[in-house]
């Protein structure tokens, strides 16, 4: 769910709800905090039975989620915080976080950890410690690193840490009752927790604790004081202000706190305190590791080694990614074909059960008419060609997702996204753009630089979404692919949509290329990616969750879309002044530009009242063409084209309607989403114009090539 | 004598190193102390992006992917 949650769930709501206390149960908030990749959010889901999508990459979670579960009669409010390696930088992710623990006064913090990767994830654990002592930490996917052979001294764990530790695997919920007891002890303070603090070695410590002594004169400041003074004497002005903004105490104005800071942190010149810090935090982690995790068989990771040799090897890597893109595409065309039919005839079947229900009433003809022939015919159509590619399309991809397979192709593409100026981090937003570019455009916000991010942003809508697919898939079907092409039909089709996605991969290169030379010009950032370990995709879970929280929200917008268009094109279309409809004025207005770009009036203004949901483009072109006023579904794909072809298509319409849909503005969602991230108009009209104007020039290029031929 | 101090770019595929120091500069440098790479860890080059441009690597049980201009910025020794 998370790729297309609504995000901006901040900080202060959280606290609302706590302080609605109600008298009946007790109100606890507490903050769970992890690596990425740890298994943090099947951990939130299996606690709180809510179903936030988890995905295997990193960065997925990128605002807070909440849910609750009561556990002996209190109610406990648990917060998602984003998946951070650290607390020590300053990426959004890390700020949420930070805040989150810092400021948002959980009664508790549980720190996820995964136990196949310990010691890089003690770091975070350390971190966290720092801030609070009431955390409980949660050793994940316990199940995973027997298998592997890693064995971890719980209590050992727990002795190092002062803090309960508690194994579990949350996938299977082994371990959950005795995490949600832990939690309630820790919640009401029935635990004793003894935390060590890390030593940062002498001097060090000593400046530490003149400051700490500084800051304890202090009233109302609410917050660690050690962790404090360290900030103060690391100078990190960003953590700093944001303290002083959330408590509300510009405490470093009002004492000598800033000359002692001043004064201790000179006795640090050549040393980098943060450095001295860190490394504390990290060596102190291999030295827990070492004491409390014993590995049997050091190659525990071979098999995934031996999958990335051949999932990511110069010889085999790509061919593998474009035949896993074409068995994807092959089994949704294949696989939607029966229940698209079955839906449409059944919510045909009920259109004229209404339509005699309307008669039989003696209804006069327009109310009836708007209804079922506009309204309900649109949103009939939308219905039986978008919902079964989506709920084939989404699990399979989710598949992908949950296994792992997704960083690895951010790891084949990103030199060539590098090369275009681009982050490699973008080929997973494209491949969220298959489903929803919308989706596409909010998961831009795993890719950390702003110019690289607004690249991704702009150039998203060139992967086409599943509302365009049925547009591309029906003109290959009847303009290239005949019947004649018999059992290998459907593997021809698989074959020419790959092509014109893999064109839209090529001209997202090209125009990112582009775009960073002239106005996003700028440094490259650095790309630094994990690979998670490959895990067994949840089979059953993927498809409760890609079909109830992908594909019914996709559908139930382009639904909330559908029907109000539906009303206009039925207005446009039967409205007529002089007996000729406004639908057609407009189109022979367009006409002539249209004519030059390989159109014609009515397929251009298709894409244009298609602008509320792309899924809607080729049945207003099919309604105009048969003058009925009202979208209609005609059985069979010969019918159509002899259709198409009396109104003048010929192979030049069909490549060029193909092209212009993969390049043209993003639909209405998609812009309010971009408007939404970017929080600009600029970059909205940019990534308006971008597509079109692209779309526009090799439309042209075509037609004109084409015709000389 | 063959050469044991290198930039981890140019480290080869099962190479075990050792990081001497860390030339990279913020915010670079703080993500790559966050993965926990700091002077003195140990970590092996696991390979090469199908373009190269990229290696990953394996760091304290994780498998980590740094792009070539980042890890030449790590010097490290080849250790046995």
């Amino acid at each position: 769910m998370n790729l297309i949650k609504i995000p901006h769930l901040k900080v202060r709501m959280t606290k609302n709800t706590i302080s609605s206390k109600t008298n009946e149960k007790i109100e606890k908030t507490v903050a769970i905090a992890g690596n990425p990749n740890v298994g943090k959010s099947t951990v939130f889901n299996a606690l709180t039975g809510l179903r936030q999508h988890t995905g295997n990459w990193p960065g997925k979670t990128v605002a807070c989620a909440t849910g609750n579960y009561t556990y002996k009669n209190t109610n406990f409010n648990l917060v998602d915080i984003p998946g951070t390696y650290s607390l020590l930088s300053n990426s959004a992710e890390e700020e949420i976080a930070r805040d989150f623990i810092c400021f948002g006064k959980p009664d508790a913090v549980i720190v996820v950890l995964d136990a196949t990767c310990i010691e890089r994830n003690l770091n975070l654990a350390l971190q966290i410690l720092e801030l609070t002592e009431k955390v409980i930490v949660c050793v994940n996917l316990i199940d995973e690193a027997n298998r592997k052979k890693i064995y971890i001294d719980l209590d050992e764990l727990s002795l190092q840490l002062g803090v309960p530790v508690i194994a579990t695997n949350a996938r299977s919920k082994k371990g959950l009752k005795e995490l949600m007891e832990c939690v309630r002890k820790v919640c009401f303070n029935e635990t004793k927790l003894y935390k060590i603090n890390t030593d940062y070695g002498k001097d060090l410590e000593s400046s530490i604790s003149k400051i700490k002594l500084n800051l304890d004169k202090l009233k109302n400041l609410n917050i660690n004081h050690r962790w404090l003074s360290i900030k103060l004497l690391e100078n990190n002005q960003k953590i700093i202000s944001s303290t002083e903004n959330n408590l509300k105490n510009n405490f470093l104005h009002k004492s000598d706190i800033p000359k002692t800071v001043k004064k201790e942190r000179k006795k640090f010149k050549n040393k980098n305190i943060q450095d001295i810090v860190v490394e504390s935090i990290i060596n102190r982690a291999e030295k827990i590791y070492k004491l409390c995790v014993k590995t049997q068989n050091r190659k525990y990771n071979n098999s995934d080694r031996l999958i990335d040799s051949i999932l990511t090897s110069k010889i085999t890597g790509v061919p593998i990614m474009i035949l896993l893109l074409l068995g994807i595409f092959w089994i949704t065309i294949t696989g939607a074909n029966y229940p698209s039919e079955i839906i449409a005839s059944g919510l045909f079947w009920l259109q004229d059960r209404l339509l005699d229900f309307f008669i039989s009433i003696n209804s006069p003809e327009w109310p009836y008419s708007i209804i079922v022939l506009g309204v309900y015919r649109t949103l009939a159509w939308v219905v039986s060609v978008m919902l079964p590619p989506m709920a084939i399309f989404f699990p399979l991809f989710t598949v992908l997702e949950d296994v792992g397979y997704l960083p690895r192709v951010a790891f084949n593409l990103d030199n060539v996204f590098k090369k275009s100026g681009a982050h490699g981090k973008q080929a997973l937003t494209m491949c969220m753009g298959f489903g929803c570019n919308a989706c596409g455009v909010i998961g831009c916000r795993i890719i950390d630089s702003p110019r690289e991010q607004l690249i991704a942003l702009i150039t998203n809508n060139f992967v086409p979404c599943n509302g365009r697919f049925p547009l591309l898939i029906s003109i290959i079907t009847m303009f290239f692919v005949s019947e004649a092409f018999g059992i290998f039909q459907s593997f021809f089709k698989t074959l020419i949509l790959t092509s014109i996605i893999i064109l839209g991969i090529v001209i997202t290169f090209v125009v990112s290329k582009i775009l960073s030379k002239t106005i996003l010009k700028g440094v490259q950032s650095s790309f630094i990616l994990e690979l998670p370990p490959y895990r067994k995709p949840q089979i059953g879970k993927i498809l409760v969750r890609s079909v109830l929280d992908r594909t019914i929200f996709v559908l139930g917008r382009a639904i909330a879309v559908a029907a109000p268009a539906g009303l206009i094109i039925w207005l446009t279309a039967n409205i007529k002044i002089n007996d000729i409809s406004i639908f057609s004025y407009c189109s022979n207005f367009l006409n002539p530009f249209a004519q030059l770009i390989g159109l014609d009036g009515v397929i251009l203004m298709a894409f244009i009242l298609g602008f509320p949901a792309n899924e809607i483009v080729f049945p207003i072109i099919i309604m105009s063409y048969l003058c009925t006023g009202s979208i209609l579904e005609l059985e069979n794909h010969m019918a159509l084209r002899s259709l198409l072809i009396a109104h003048g298509w010929t192979y030049r319409t069909a490549i060029c309607t193909m092209l212009f849909s993969l390049m043209h503005f993003p639909c209405g969602t998609t812009c309010w989403t971009i408007k939404k991230e970017t929080k600009s108009l600029k970059w909205t009209v940019l990534a308006f114009l971008v597509p079109t104007i692209t779309g526009i020039i090799l439309c042209f290029l075509a037609n004109s090539i084409m015709k000389m031929i | 004598m063959s050469i044991t101090v290198m930039p981890l770019s140019k480290s080869k595929k099962n190479q075990k190193s050792k990081v001497l120091s860390i030339r990279l500069k913020e915010p670079q440098r703080r993500r790559v102390f966050d993965l926990g790479i700091i002077n003195g860890t140990t970590l092996t080059t696991i390979q090469k992006s199908p373009y190269g441009g990229l290696k990953s690597y394996e760091i304290r049980g994780a498998i980590i992917a740094i792009r070539d201009e980042d890890a030449g910025k790590i010097i490290v020794k080849k250790i046995n």
